[in-house]
Parts: C-alpha cells; structure tokens; sequence
C-alpha cells in the first residue's frame, strides 16, 4: 500500500520533534511504501535524515527561491518552456482568474465554506498543471482581483499598496503547491493542517483518496503567536489570519480522520467545528529500551541542568536564560546544558547576548544536537522545557523514560505527558521556571520519586510499540473505511 | 526518448494495491480481485491487518461478479486475519485490538459464520469498555501549575 506522506518545514530536511515522529513512523512501517512531499522555504537543503528503503520517492516543494517554479523538481527543461509558451493572457482571465477571487473571496471571511475554498484550490491546480506558474501570477489580471477584493471591502479597503504588493506576493509562493501534480496513492498522510496538506485535499477531490491528518502543535495557533509578534498593521494580521484559518479549516473538512498527538489539541479542533468522531488521539511513542535510566559516572552530583530545543522562538531559550540567572542566585554551582541544532540564527545572538547581559557566561552552554540524547538526560539533575509552543513534545517523555523529574511550560500535550510525573509553570514565565527548578534541586527525594513515577508512566503509556501499531491500524482502516465503508 | 516527471518516475513502481484499485474503479472486477488477492498472500504472515484487508476486497468485489462461494471462503479468511491482528495486538495497543475484532465480527457475518461473528463482536465490547487507561485533562497534577501574583518584572 502506498502513502503521500506532506511535511512542512520539518522530514526529511530539518531537525526536531515532528521529523523524529515521521522517521520513526516511516522505519517502523516497513509494510507501506512512502513518497514523501516536503514543503520547505527554499530548495538549498539536503536532507539530514537517510531515507528508509520504504520511501520510494522525495519531492521538495520549495516555496520561495526558485526563479521557476519547478526547476528544481526535475521536470524537463522542454516542458517548461512549452507550458511558458502556452499560458496565454486570455486564458489566465478566463480560466485561472475567476477561481483565485472565489479563493481570495473565501479568505477574507476565514474560509467559512472550506467546500469552496477547495473547489477553487482545485480549479487553479488545474490550470496550473497545464500553465506556467509565475507568468500567470505575474499577470495583471492576477493582480487586479487582489487589488479588487481588497479594495472593495471596507475591512480592507485602507491597506497601502505596499502591503497589498507584498500580500500579493506571499500570496503567490504559498499557492506554490498548487503547480506540482501528485501521484496517485492509497492514503494522503499529512504532519500538519497547513499548506501541505492541500495536496491531500486535491487528490481527494480527484481520486477519493483517504487524508489522514496529525497534529503535532496546533499550526493556527502558532501563525496567531509568529503574527503578533512579527508583522505590523492590524489589518495585515486579520488577513492573514483569516488565509491561515482558511487553510486549516480545509484541512479539518477534509481528512478524514484527525490523529492530534495529545488532548490538548483536540480543544482547539473543537473550535473549528471538527465533528468528535472524527478525532483520535495517538500519543507520541518512546523507546523505553534505549530512553532508560543509565548510570553516567563523569559528573554525578552536578546541579546540572539540561534542555533538549532547537535554538527558536518558539522554544523560547529565552525562558531558560532568564530562569537560569535566578537558579544560580540559590545555586551558584548550578548550570545548564541546551542541546539542539540553530534555527534561528539572529535569536542565537539575542540569546547569547542576554547570557552575557547576565553574566552567566560559565553557566549556560549550548552544545548543539546530540547522538546520544539518552546519555544527556541521564547526566542532568533535572531536564527543563521552556517552550512556548509544543504538540506531544518527544523531549518530556524521553526524559520520563529517562526516570528524571521535569520542569515544563505548562503549553501543547505537556501536561498530559507529566500527569503527576513532573512541575508545569505558565510558558514566558522564567521566575517560575526558576522556582521549579529550585525546587528539585533542593529536594533529592522529591527528584527521586518524580523520576520513578515518570519511568512508569512513560513506559506504561507511551511505548513505542502502541505508537507504531495505531498508527499502522489507522491506515489500514482508513483504506478500508473509504474503499469498502466499513 | 521523453523525459518523465517525478510522478511518472515513482508511478512506474509497482503497487499491487493501486494497480487492483484502478481495475476496481474500472468495473473490471475479477481482475482487481486477482490482484487484492497476489496482496493479501504477500502480506500474509507479515501484516495481518493488510493480509485481511486484501482477502477482504477481492471477496468484495468476487461478490458483486456472482462468485459467491469464492467470495464467502474469502470474508472468512479475512476474518480469520483480522482476529490475528486483534490477538496480536492485545498487550500492546488495545484501540487496534478493539478494531481488530470488530472487523473480524464483521467478515465472519459476511461469511455468514454469524455465531463466531458475535462472540468476537462480545469480546470487543468487553475490551472496548476496559480501554480507559490514557491520561486525560482531568487527570490532577502533583502539583498544580505556578501562578504568579505579580507580572515577572526581570
């Protein structure tokens, strides 16, 4: 059986907690035959995972910097030039135009209709299989139903021409996915409710193709979070919040089974309306075999304390920094270890400027991504999460498996991981991050008991085994569902 | 000679599932049955669920070109394989394990086995009703998240 499995921004090309579970999944699934499509910024990364035998083909789908759209997709040369010389202005007008107002039309209101939205989604994929891409986002009539629809509702009538240009033009590389054709599988599998999952819907709406879609952390919510903080104008925001909720909430209408990877998120499903039947939570999976409490000689007794994030935003370092500076005003033998790979190299200098600012220069180290991850959780006293964003974060249950107590931002499925296993604090709260922390340090039998309660939970509830065999349950259940009704 | 597309390229793989899939939706249904069938018995002793699934189609579609005897021998093979895979799962994931027997109850009724279709459908039940051990948002912590009186001010 055949597997689309969609990623965006994460398998096989970055690092962190959603590419973990998709390797894992694809391994472990030897059964399934998988082409993974994988939607990135821009086509200049290698992979950094080496792809199972199981996948049978990987198509990067970069959404900025390529000056054609599918020139790095091996497409050959004469059908570019051919479908260049057959995109005519007339037929952009006629055929392409009046689906994209449809879709600008069903954005501006937050995709209220996803059934629309996805007709119009169709309508371009269509037409942009057969034309060329940039010329008819290039064109005027293109830009003319922007301009239009904007222009013409009092919402967003005030916006700038600067900002109706630049909406225009992030319009056009998100669209991207829509100029790439998708083979035909047995089962769409997408890692998040974003823009990669709208190949899923189209193969839906052309074959009826079962769309099974996880969510790690909630996609709209971190849009709502990368929006407040980046972008200016109210008006801006409301727009693209409202594409955002329009994206996700086609995504939610059609897959046909939502598999959140905690509790958590299925509050947020609610809210768009995703009838319960439909949801099923499948927690992340460990290996308790290799996350298990070891014996690490070097340095037993260090008041260390480690952090397994990428250095981003969203993991808020920043947190941990700040805490770290109360932690050592107790505890002037504390220090802590981060661990993760940069992704945000302009925060790495933000952060290391703050670690400087509060002299804790000796005390903070980030030692980049890590092979032996079960070996670092076994050497720290106690493991902390500063994060602002998560789904069912593999760093909290690994260290669970690891017997160590941890200190968590109370965001995503972390609760759930820790039950009673653990300390939870409000996320952009480093004084009481700090407070946590502390805590443990101060208290051996309280680390302790936290650690054994953790190993049992984590190996109790979150094998690896019950992840694997969901999962492998759920696709064949969904063929079965679609292709039988039972 | 032409050059082909990523699609081309990986559609030129063979896939038993997709090829009967296509026949299937084509009314071409003892041929989409042969090849759900050469599935099952690939899968056979390696993925009971997709073993099952597979004896399941070409039953389904045997049914509707009137091979009924055919198609009754092969609801109960995927019966058979479904309540492997529930057997199979049972100490490590008992959602699958519910599945499992229900789809097993199923094929047995289909095979017209009604006795042993609703015993499997009672173990389901009881098993269904035990499956109750994820945490949930109301489990309580030990200790309740930090709430902070005043706005953190470093």
């Amino acid at each position: 059986m055949r597997v689309l499995m969609l990623t965006e921004g994460t398998y096989p090309y970055f690092k962190g907690g959603v590419s973990t579970w998709t390797d894992d999944l694809i391994t472990n699934l030897r059964e399934f035959e998988f082409i993974v499509a994988a939607v990135l910024p821009t086509p200049f990364f290698k992979p950094c995972y080496n792809l199972p035998e199981n996948v049978i083909g990987l198509a990067s789908i970069p959404l900025w910097g390529t000056e054609l759209v599918k020139e790095f997709h091996g497409e050959p040369i004469k059908m570019m030039i051919k479908r260049r010389l057959n995109t005519k202005d007339w037929e952009i007008r006629r055929q392409f135009t009046p689906h994209f107002r449809r879709f600008i039309r069903e954005v501006k209101n937050g995709g209220k209709n996803p059934e629309a939205v996805a007709q119009s989604l169709y309508e371009m994929h269509l037409f942009l299989r057969e034309h060329d891409y940039k010329k008819t986002f290039r064109s005027r009539y293109v830009w003319d139903v922007i301009r239009q629809e904007l222009a013409e509702d009092p919402l967003y009538q005030n916006l700038s021409v600067s900002s109706t240009v630049e909406i225009s033009r992030i319009i056009q590389h998100l669209l991207r996915v829509l100029a790439y054709e998708y083979p035909e599988v047995d089962l769409c599998h997408s890692s998040a409710a974003a823009f990669c999952g709208i190949p899923a819907v189209l193969l839906k709406m052309e074959f009826g193709i079962p769309y099974l879609l996880t969510e790690h952390g909630i996609y709209f919510r971190e849009r709502v979070l990368d929006a407040v903080r980046g972008m200016e104008g109210v008006v801006e925001k409301i727009l693209w919040m409202n594409l955002y909720r329009a994206i996700v909430g086609l995504n939610y209408h059609y897959a046909d089974k939502i598999l959140p990877v905690c509790r958590f998120n299925v509050d947020w499903e609610k809210e768009f309306k995703v009838p319960p039947e439909k949801i099923e939570v499948i927690y992340n999976g460990v290996d308790v075999r290799k996350f298990r409490p070891i014996q690490v000689a070097d340095d037993a007794g260090a008041k260390r304390v480690v952090v397994m994030a990428r250095i981003d935003r969203l993991k808020d370092i920043m947190n941990i920094i700040d805490a770290m500076g109360y932690v050592v005003d107790e505890h002037n033998d504390a220090f802590c270890r981060i661990f993760g790979p940069i992704e945000d190299e302009v925060y790495y200098e933000q952060c290391l400027n703050r670690i400087r600012e509060l002299g804790l220069e000796n005390r903070i180290s980030f030692m980049g991504p890590t092979d032996a991850p079960e070996v670092e959780y076994n050497r720290a006293m106690v493991v902390a999460q500063p994060s602002l964003s998560e789904g069912f974060p593999y760093t909290i249950i690994e260290a669970m498996a690891c017997g160590k107590p941890v200190v968590a931002t109370d965001v995503g499925g972390v609760r759930e991981a820790l039950g009673e296993c653990g300390i939870v604090v409000p996320p952009r709260s480093p004084k009481l991050l700090a407070e946590g922390i502390i805590r443990l340090l101060d208290d051996p039998e309280l680390r302790e008991s936290m650690g054994r309660m953790a190993r049992v939970r984590a190996v109790k509830l979150f094998s690896h085994e019950r992840f694997i065999e969901d999962y492998r349950r759920v696709y064949v259940q969904a063929v079965s569902e679609r292709k039988l009704g039972v | 000679m032409k050059e082909k597309t990523w699609v081309e390229k990986v559609s030129e793989e063979k896939s038993e599932w997709l090829l009967a899939t296509r026949l299937e939706r084509e009314g071409n249904l003892e041929e989409a049955a042969e090849h759900y069938l050469r599935e099952a018995r690939r899968q056979d002793g390696k993925n009971a669920a997709m073993a099952a699934l597979g004896y399941l189609s070409a039953a389904k579609c045997l049914l509707r070109v009137g091979r009924r005897d055919e198609a009754l021998e092969l609801f109960r093979l995927a019966g058979d394989k479904y309540r492997e895979y529930a057997e199979s799962t049972s100490s490590i994931a008992p959602t699958s394990t519910v599945w499992g027997y229900r789809m097993a109850a199923k094929c047995y009724m289909w095979a017209e086995e009604y006795e042993t279709a609703q015993r499997l459908m009672e173990v389901a039940d009881s098993i269904s009703g035990k499956v109750s051990s994820e945490p949930s948002a109301g489990d309580v912590p030990l200790f309740k998240p930090y709430r902070g009186k005043k706005r953190d001010a470093r």
